[in-house]
């Protein structure tokens, strides 16, 4: 510190400051300065306080941002869904459209065309409000796609049958890794159309399988399908729903009050979601850096809850528009957010790993297990290994080139598996209510030793408690694990995302590669006792 | 068609100019009068803080120069970060300059005077930090306006985003910003860059050496903001897919920028003028690529530093011009470059055609080194504050030069530094007052989030300058 640089006369520069001493400044509590009356002892406290300022900074520069940009960014899409579902209201208003809505057979008559026609062009509207720049490329582009789509479809005039499904579902992924090939290399913006394409490609292959087995049992018209593709509920942010569905909500008779409710619901969550994805599991994370396991378990739910987000975001979607989802699970959360795309309180506190991957994207699960394993086993085309494996590998390609996304799959239907096969032995082996499955309550519980049943004095009931949640707490490692590996690098502006790989590697010889081993040991338990 | 068009520039240059030149006489301080809009919506201005009324003020009307009550207009919503901006680089500066003989005192401030007084006339340290101190303020506040959402112009607008490759090449200084488009928000700290230089910088046009040193302070401000603040940004979407981006600040904590540059002021380089022009144009253009490089990382910097060091060499000489005359011959001189990108984003919406031309050399005004006062100093890089002249020693009363004196300060007894009594009151002696203090203490911290303290009152010795 030179403080007599303003003796005249003489000049002293101290230049010795070179381009980078700016860097060692204490990032302490200073804002008690300001105010006069600083605090006596502020240098025991000064880590505590760091921490707070901290998160407060982190509050105004982190989750106000954020909550304001999706905020701007749902409230188009919303707004887009509730007017096509308005129009098509009216439309059957005037025209007096049964209530009972539209069956399959007159999806393509002239009377319905219209319905169509609203939901192709309100889509189309929101895909073009929320893509960004040059967004008359980018839907041009998808546009293009779909319209070859179409074409792959028409494969069912000429074969019939599975083969015919088949050959479009090959097809279909096969042209989505064209694309990835062809167009990923060219366009930086194909991680965004991506997720919309990979939609579109679902309901595709389903589409295929429908008409091949009659559920559908008239192709759609071009109209129909684009209305079927580009819904406004589903093309931004997905899920997937069945032609069956899309006909039979054309027209969403729902109750506006209990619209508006799960409406609210939703948005809500999904606002907490992205805040404790950008933000808050971030500062968590470095509140518990002294723990390598909280670390990873915060990183990775920042992962989590970034889908959480989407899928929240989504259900929003589905519940401005009234559509309804596929499957038939009637629960009392349906009642309160609508068509559930996610259940994040079976992710957060897993019975199992196969409960937690039923439960991340319950309509995508629907699609695997209907179209890819079911159809595999229906026509039993072997063992119910291949089965697991094709639909490991549809699922692994559908996802597009993301080496960690393969990865993470793979790793988890590996652990999922060996745990299921487990926990079934040792459910019948001792009898009790140990499978991966939540046994269905005290009354329709197979097993004889079921906690519920058994009451709360029994030592077998808290054994079975206790196993569970060993089982539990291991499904929450395995979680923080395999979430670590899709940590989506935030992309500083200095350059691009560094080290992704380098990052999960070294997250897991920290953890000394521990869910691997238990992952085998389970199997290897599983192939001792059987 | 051109000739015309180059005649219609001129003319309005020369409107433009002569107007600035006939309100402000004292062409020290030329493009520091903006700060007068931090007290803009204080009470003894008598106009209610809503923006609708704001922009009638005639406050902004007397501070503002022309350019930049277009840039106000026309980016609705910034003004209020303006504002902002300027009282934080106002608490900043006092905040760091606490204990010292001048304490960053905005106490007698006029309408129509400056705001930090007549100290702005001196080219010393302490007018080289107001200068960086507050253009860093206006391009932090104006960043986190636009994260927030409150500059129209910025956030998640995409219609100026399309901007060539060239000119992002040229911006590449600016934030080191990737042209990362699509959802999601542009780029808050690009736009903050770009405007304060847009509107910090106005007056300021690197002609003579003053308006160089401030030219670089103001740059060196930015550069400290540039260094602190980070954009993050994430994407959400199906499975890895990046359908939705959301951006964010991370640790945007002024305090930590106000600490840096006072580091840099503390070890401020003096610069002068070279002794012989020429030459001293020579060794620029051999220099400049350090410069130029670490601005533009283009391969075509040194050449156009080169060019653009020559120009102001020349302006340099023909200070005493009148600014209409200099502004014909550097325009006429500046037509033979009809390629220079235009590098801006800003949404100027009328402007756009009007500046065309002039933006060229506006980016151009950038590419100087400054030669160290003592030759065998290392010039001053891009972060360093730099100084003309030896600061005054603050210790008496001046007004003449704007100077408060440190009469009545308080000060430390026991400190050796300046802020110790010896120093501080520039031996003048000083008063010694036992003063009864009730302040919180003995502060416990409750998990989570609370502070409780009880209240002492403690026996309190407050030394002052006489």
């Amino acid at each position: 510190m030179d403080y007599n640089y303003y003796d005249e006369g003489e000049d002293i520069d101290y230049i010795e400051f070179g381009e980078d001493s700016g860097g060692d400044i204490d990032y302490g509590f200073h804002s008690g300065h300001n105010q006069g009356n600083f605090y006596s002892d502020a240098a025991a406290e000064g880590k505590e306080f760091a921490v707070m300022d901290r998160l407060v900074q982190n509050l105004e520069a982190c989750v106000q941002p954020s909550l304001l940009q999706v905020a701007k960014y749902v409230t188009p899409m919303l707004g887009l869904c509730l007017i096509g579902r308005l129009l098509c209201l009216l439309y059957a208003m005037k025209r007096r459209l049964p209530p009972a809505g539209v069956s399959l057979r007159d999806a393509n008559s002239i009377v319905v065309a219209p319905l169509h026609l609203i939901h192709a062009t309100t889509g189309l509207i929101l895909l073009y409000a929320t893509l960004g720049q040059r967004m008359g490329e980018r839907v041009g582009l998808l546009l293009i796609l779909s319209t070859l789509g179409y074409l792959m479809l028409q494969l069912v005039r000429v074969y019939s049958g599975k083969r015919a499904a088949t050959s479009i579902a090959v097809l279909t992924i096969g042209s989505q890794f064209l694309y990835e090939l062809a167009i990923w290399r060219q366009r930086s913006d194909w991680p965004q159309l991506r997720g919309v394409q990979m939609v579109v490609n679902m309901k595709l292959i389903s589409l295929g399988f429908d008409l091949a087995s009659g559920q559908v049992p008239r192709m759609p018209g071009p109209l129909a399908y684009l209305g079927y593709m580009y819904s406004p509920a589903t093309c931004a942010l997905g899920p997937w729903i069945s032609y069956g569905r899309y006909v039979e909500c054309l027209v969403a008779r729902g109750k506006w009050l209990l619209t508006l409710r799960q409406l609210v619901l939703n948005m809500l969550l999904c606002l907490l979601a992205v805040a404790v994805s950008n933000c808050l599991a971030h500062a968590l994370g470095e509140l518990a850096s002294d723990s390598h396991f909280l670390l990873m378990y915060t990183e990775a739910l920042g992962v989590r809850s970034s889908h959480y987000f989407v899928s929240f975001m989504a259900q929003a979607l589905l519940v401005s528009s009234g559509q309804a989802l596929d499957g038939e699970s009637k629960e009392l959360d349906e009642g309160l957010l609508g068509p559930l795309v996610t259940r994040p309180w079976q992710i957060e506190w897993p019975r199992s790993l196969s409960v937690l991957v039923r439960s991340w994207n319950i309509p995508m699960h629907e699609w695997l297990k209907h179209y890819i394993y079911g159809g595999f086993k229906e026509h039993n085309l072997g063992h119910t290994f291949w089965a697991v494996l094709c639909t490991y590998v549809v699922s692994s390609l559908l996802h597009g080139m993301d080496l960690r996304i393969y990865l993470v799959l793979l790793f988890l239907a590996i652990f999922a598996e060996s745990e299921r096969l487990l926990r079934r032995h040792l459910a019948s082996l001792l009898d009790a209510c140990l499978a991966a499955g939540q046994c269905k309550g005290p009354d329709s519980c197979r097993s004889s030793r079921c906690p519920r049943r058994l009451g709360w004095t029994s030592a077998w009931g808290w054994l079975v408690r206790l196993t569970n949640l060993i089982f539990t707490l291991v499904a929450i490692f395995h979680l923080a694990y395999l979430g670590i590996v899709l940590l989506n690098e935030t992309l500083n502006l200095d350059g691009s995302p560094v080290g992704e790989v380098e990052s999960f590697v070294w997250h897991w010889s920290e953890a000394g590669y521990l869910s691997h081993y238990i992952g085998f040991g389970m199997f290897l338990l599983y192939l001792f006792i059987s | 068609m051109d000739i015309s068009y180059i005649f219609v520039i001129s003319l309005m240059l020369a409107l433009c100019s002569s107007q600035a030149e006939s309100k402000q006489k004292s062409g020290r301080g030329r493009g520091s009068m903006w700060w007068g809009i931090a007290k803009v919506g204080e009470p003894n201005n008598m106009s209610p803080i809503t923006t609708g009324i704001m922009y009638m003020d005639p406050a902004i009307h007397s501070t503002l120069r022309r350019k930049q009550r277009r840039l106000v207009r026309d980016n609705p919503g910034v003004l209020g970060a303006l504002v902002k901006g300027a009282n934080l680089a106002i608490s900043e500066c006092q905040h760091q300059f606490r204990n010292r003989r001048w304490n960053c005192s905005t106490r007698n401030f006029l309408r129509g005077k400056n705001l930090f007084g007549k100290i702005v006339d001196r080219g010393c340290r302490e007018t080289g930090f107001i200068y960086a101190i507050t253009s860093a303020a206006v391009t932090h506040s104006i960043a986190r306006a636009c994260s927030e959402g409150t500059i129209e112009s910025c956030t998640c607008d995409y219609s100026h985003q399309s901007r060539s490759p060239q000119a992002n090449h040229q911006a590449g200084s600016v934030a080191g910003v990737r042209d990362w488009e699509w959802g999601g928000c542009s780029d808050n700290i690009g736009f903050g860059f770009k405007f304060s230089r847009e509107f910090v910088d106005t007056g300021e046009r690197g002609r003579n050496l003053r308006e160089k040193m401030n030219l670089h302070n103001n740059e060196a401000g930015r550069a400290h903001v540039q260094a602190e603040m980070r954009q993050e940004c994430k994407c959400h979407g199906m499975s890895g897919s990046c359908t939705v981006k959301t951006c964010w600040m991370r640790l945007a904590n002024f305090r930590v920028i106000g600490d840096n540059l006072k580091a840099r002021f503390d070890g401020a380089t003096r610069v002068q003028v070279s002794n012989s022009l020429r030459q001293s144009a020579n060794a620029v253009a051999v220099v400049s690529p350090n410069a130029a490089g670490s601005n533009s990382g283009g391969s075509n910097g040194l050449l156009q530093s080169a060019v653009s060091v020559y120009e102001d060499e020349e302006r340099m000489l023909n200070d005493h011009m009148p600014d209409l005359l200099l502004d014909n011959t550097h325009l006429s001189s500046k037509i033979h470059h009809p390629n220079m990108p235009s590098p801006n984003s800003l949404p100027m919406a009328g402007a756009r055609a009007r500046n065309g031309r002039r933006q060229g050399r506006k980016h151009n005004r950038y590419h100087f080194q400054l030669n160290p006062h003592n030759p065998e100093h290392k010039p001053p890089g891009s972060k360093d504050i730099v100084y003309l002249e030896p600061s005054p020693s603050f210790c008496e009363k001046n007004l003449r030069h704007g100077i408060l004196g440190t009469h009545g300060r308080q000060c430390n007894e026991t400190s050796l530094g300046v802020d110790g009594c010896g120093l501080m009151c520039c031996g003048r002696g000083y008063r010694r007052d036992e003063v009864v203090v009730v302040e919180r203490c003995a502060c416990t911290f409750h998990w989570c989030c609370e502070v409780k303290c009880k209240l002492c009152r403690t026996k309190k010795v407050i030394y002052t300058c006489l």
